[in-house]
């Protein structure tokens, strides 16, 4: 009888927990199924499956986006703007834990005020600071603004993980005549690695979703990322339906094959970030 | 003489490069931008003039468009901030146990938070105008006739569904994380005293996760108090800009205005007020997570 | 690019050094080298040709985004008879163009050659801009071109095209519901309307969800209709004239509210929408200019395409006029190539290669009156202004003349779409309009 009610409750909790996914999923489901369908089918069903399978809208949208150029300077800019972002922010937190000093007790209250400053005030003087460094309009130059403005919640993150390593571990290794050099990077990065991961994935993702920063500093086609030619194309195609959302579809795909194969990291990296935090 | 100097260029290589880089991206332009706000800068011009406090003043004269901002980013903070939560913690509850997919399910609800704003806005652009439109011709339900987009009530409803959709897998996840934590003993003491779960939950679990929703609430509050590029991809503003949050306005009086100057000391403010309400925040919660200690 | 490159060794040897030194007792830490952020110059140049002549590039950064490609002809065509000269064109539409231009100059990457609205743009950037007075095109701009092209007595914009609005409308739609003849009053438009709802069609693909074209389209209509328009503006922002019980701003009023009620769902219409609903024919009519032409064409370029005056109040001599004005201008600006950017509007202006461009390229209607517009190329939408302007029916286009600029533009249009979605009056909207100017001034 018991093990009867457990049963019921559990089919019911499975049901109504598949019902709210499906609703969350659908989103997704309507994008990339009308993704493939010809425009007319798409304004006139909607739900229904592609009559026919328009895989050349695909490859339409590869070139209205010009797709190749702008997934080159997104790569180039996430990446590299990421791995700097990761290396001082461990630094920064490193040095503000074991080494506090009064600048470092100041500089973490400037980081974490930052964090709550609006972009647009920061856009214009931002540009022209960039271009007295000779920056601006640059990879490089969009390269920094992401590593400037990241640098703080990274750090933030960083600064759970750092304290959470013991510093027995790090005594024993000075004690053996390692330099502060040799302890963070022989003893310190090691151990961070999983929190390396998480802020890794979330600052990834943060820069290809990224809009404003690009829209001011990368103001080139030459160097134009995914979210400005995606806007960029609903300002000139927008009614067409049957380039817009393949080109939405390939613009989530990066993030949407990240997040099935690295699922487990992504979730259990964020909750224990959160919680060092 | 030679330690000491190992000891500075220690400081200088550890903080040395991230200060370079948050001065140049951050703290400097932040300063200018105040110098900006008291000016009347139009943003393009070679040339502007000191003007004092004026343009703080003009803020809070009585047809100022940025306090309506204010008003609708207030609102709507409060109600994406306690859905997002209340949601979010149900989800949480719902997935903390293992069973057939909740893995799968997990990732469902945490994807759209990894997504960005203006591609967000675009994808439901078109479930709004599209889909729900066709939804209304064919089933001709009354809710799907609604011009979603296009009063003041239902684009506020469509803004809100959007960002609770996306904020909630982050409050879940930290959730599910927290509550895991509640020690097995804890909840086994009070069933065996002969609470019912749904007690439990609120009178031993909820207290014991504060620190883990003080996290949640300070994340869902500045993300909201700062929303931006889902109104900008959604509904421009609209409608007749009834769906402005603050850092839209901003952005407006600053590039479509020539207000360069007046569009600072709102950003100034606006930092202000963040400040404020996140401080409050962690203030009242820090208080309740110490009154459950 | 360079930069990277730069960056990442010097992080690598830091990891490295301290990796391969091991755990031993320190001793010369002092050589490690520190991350230096110092500027390296851009390159800017791409595409250079070997050539005896100096290589110029020149940035065309417009706003007119339907002439992307044809633009993009017409300069390659120019590097051709010119090979030391190279172009890099980028269009933008309107939403981001302010932002990024500012952006460009605020970061000394300004463009060499870009778009304005004329008057209250000029006004803003003609500190940036070469004075193009007495180039030799300038003789042959039409009158109201230069009035809008011109600050403080210099010309300061080279006019791309003349562009007119009315509404659009499906000449067969019409026929259909057994409208004859294209409405020129307010009552007749009503009739008309009520006829198309009677054979079945929408009558109108209303917008009423963005603040764009009721501030400039609409919004322009009552402020071209007074005697003297410019005096009418200077008065307004000089206090002395309100447009508060001015008939020609109830007049819009009226209009806006017949639009409403003949359209599908307009408070949740976009720009796309009302074009995608017109182009595929489940609506009749719709606000829509010379620049809808190629839109339309993608669709159906057999399209029964028909254009006919806003009417507004019952003057049908009032009525028989299409709205229209030189826009978009392009400016040179001040620190660039400046004469190769000259010989370059020089070219397109006053050679037969360039004109050809200007008229069956751009497909658009040219604001020099030596230049003859290519009808084939314009359609019927191009061709029936063409037909207005030259009978002198037109209205002149002030919306670059408003306070303020887009700001001003921005809070009109907000005030009529909440007009559109019923929660004004006719009278509070004529206030709400009055203080908005006042606001923005």
């Amino acid at each position: 009888m018991k093990i009867r009610k457990r049963h019921v409750v559990g089919i019911i909790k499975f049901v109504g927990t598949l019902i709210i996914a499906l609703i969350f999923f659908a989103p997704f489901v309507l994008v990339i199924l009308n993704s493939v369908k010809p425009q007319s089918q798409i304004m006139t069903d909607i739900l229904g499956l592609p009559t026919t399978m328009m895989w050349e809208n695909y490859s339409k949208a590869w070139d209205a986006l010009n797709m190749s150029t702008v997934l080159t300077n997104t790569v180039i800019v996430s990446i590299s703007s990421v791995f700097l972002i990761l290396f001082l922010a461990a630094m920064v937190a490193y040095w503000m834990v074991r080494h506090p000093s009064k600048y470092s007790r100041v500089f973490e209250k400037l980081l974490l005020g930052s964090l709550l400053i609006p972009f647009a005030s920061l856009m214009l003087p931002l540009v022209k600071t960039m271009s007295t460094l000779g920056l601006n309009t640059s990879l490089m130059g969009g390269i920094l603004t992401y590593v400037g403005i990241g640098l703080a919640f990274a750090t933030f993150i960083m600064t759970g993980a750092v304290r959470a390593v013991p510093v027995e571990l790090e005594e024993a290794a000075m004690i053996d005549g390692c330099n502060v050099y040799q302890v963070f990077f022989q003893i310190v990065l090691p151990i961070i690695r999983p929190t390396f991961l998480t802020l890794f994935i979330l600052d990834l993702f943060w820069i290809w979703n990224d809009y404003i920063v690009a829209l001011i500093m990368l103001n080139n086609t030459r160097l134009n990322t995914v979210q400005l030619a995606i806007n960029k194309l609903f300002g000139l195609h927008a009614n067409q339906w049957d380039i817009a959302l393949p080109a939405i579809v390939m613009s989530i795909a990066p993030i949407l094959i990240i997040n099935i194969l690295l699922q487990k990291k992504i979730i259990a990296g964020i909750a224990s970030g959160a919680l060092k935090g | 003489m030679n330690k000491s100097f190992g000891k500075k260029l220690e400081h200088i290589v550890f903080l040395g490069p991230a200060t370079l880089l948050f001065a140049v991206v951050v703290i400097i332009p932040f300063l200018i931008s105040i110098y900006f706000s008291l000016t009347d800068w139009n943003g393009i011009s070679k040339t502007m003039n000191f003007i004092g406090f004026n343009n703080y003043i003009n803020i809070f004269s009585e047809n100022s468009r940025f306090l309506q901002a204010f008003g609708f980013t207030f609102n709507i903070s409060f109600v994406i901030v306690a859905l997002t939560n209340i949601i979010g913690i149900g989800l949480a509850a719902l997935l903390i146990n293992k069973f057939f997919g909740s893995n799968l399910f997990r990732a469902i609800f945490f994807l759209p938070n990894t997504m960005g704003g203006v591609v967000m806005g675009y994808i439901w652009r078109f479930i709004f105008l599209l889909v729900i439109q066709y939804l209304g011709m064919t089933l001709n339900w009354a809710i799907f006739k609604l011009p979603w987009l296009g009063t003041e009530e239902t684009a506020f409803v469509a803004l809100v569904i959007v960002s609770v959709w996306q904020g909630v897998g982050y409050v879940m996840v930290i959730m599910i994380a927290a509550l895991a934590g509640v020690p097995l003993e804890l909840s086994e003491a009070a069933k065996i005293d002969g609470a019912s779960s749904w007690r439990t939950f609120w009178k031993i679990k909820i207290p014991f996760t504060m620190p883990y929703i003080t996290v949640c609430l300070f994340w869902t509050i500045a993300t909201a108090f700062k929303m931006f590029d889902i109104n900008v991809a959604l509904t421009k503003g609209g409608p007749y800009g009834s769906t402005t949050p603050m850092a839209l306005q901003i952005y407006y009086d600053a590039f479509n205005s020539n207000r360069y100057g007046f569009a600072n000391a709102e950003s100034i403010v606006f930092f202000l007020i963040i400040f404020l309400v996140t401080s409050i925040q962690l203030f009242l919660s820090r208080r309740k997570e110490r009154a459950y200690e | 690019m360079r930069k990277i490159k730069l960056i990442v060794p010097l992080l690598s040897t830091i990891m490295l050094i301290t990796i391969l030194v091991g755990c031993a007792p320190s001793s010369n830490d002092t050589s490690l080298p520190l991350i230096k952020e110092e500027p390296t110059e851009q390159s800017a140049a791409v595409g250079s040709t070997s050539t005896t002549l100096e290589p110029v590039e020149i940035h065309i950064y417009q706003s007119k985004y339907e002439i992307d490609e044809a633009l993009k002809a017409a300069t390659a065509e120019y590097t051709a008879l010119n090979p030391n000269v190279t172009f890099v064109v980028e269009s933008s539409s309107s939403g981001d163009f302010q932002t990024q231009l500012k952006a460009m100059f605020s970061g000394g990457t300004a463009p060499d050659i870009f778009s304005t609205s004329g008057n209250v743009d000029l006004a803003l950037m003609a500190e940036y801009m070469v004075d193009l007075s007495n180039e030799p095109w300038v003789q042959n701009m039409s009158v109201p071109a230069l009035e809008s092209g011109s600050y403080e007595g210099k010309v300061y914009g080279f006019p791309l095209a003349v562009e007119g609005h009315g509404y659009l409308y499906h000449k067969d739609m019409f026929e259909q519901a057994g409208i004859t003849e294209v409405p020129k009053t307010y009552s007749e438009l009503e009739i008309a309307c009520e006829k198309l709802v009677a054979a079945g069609f929408t009558p109108f693909s209303g917008n009423y969800s963005e603040w764009y074209q009721a501030a400039i389209f609409e919004f322009n209509s009552p402020i071209a209709r007074q005697a003297d328009p410019l005096a009418f503006i200077g008065a307004m922002n000089s206090g002395t004239e309100t447009l508060i019980g001015n008939q020609d701003f109830i007049d819009l009023a009226n209009l806006v509210a017949l639009e409403v009620k003949y359209s599908k769902s307009p408070m949740n219409t976009d720009f796309n929408t009302q074009v995608s609903d017109f182009a595929t024919g489940q609506t009749a009519m719709m606000i829509g200019g010379t620049w809808s032409q190629p839109a339309m064409d993608e669709v159906d370029p057999n399209m029964d395409l028909g254009m006919f005056p806003i009417p507004m109040g019952e003057d049908l001599a009032a009525n028989d006029k299409f709205y229209a004005s030189s826009a978009p201008f392009w400016s040179i600006n001040k620190s660039a190539s400046v004469d190769e950017s000259m010989k370059f509007l020089e070219w397109l202006a006053m050679t037969p290669e360039g004109q050809k461009n200007l008229t069956s390229g751009f497909k658009l209607i040219p604001a020099f009156t030596n230049i003859k517009a290519d009808e084939s190329a314009i359609g019927p939408t191009g061709t029936i202004l063409k037909q207005y302007i030259d009978a002198g029916k037109t209205y002149g286009i002030y919306s670059s003349y408003y306070p303020n600029g887009f700001g001003g533009a921005q809070l009109f249009g907000e005030t009529i779409n909440k007009y559109a979605a019923g929660k004004l009056s006719v009278d509070e909207l004529l206030t709400e309009l009055q203080s908005n100017w006042e606001a923005s001034k």
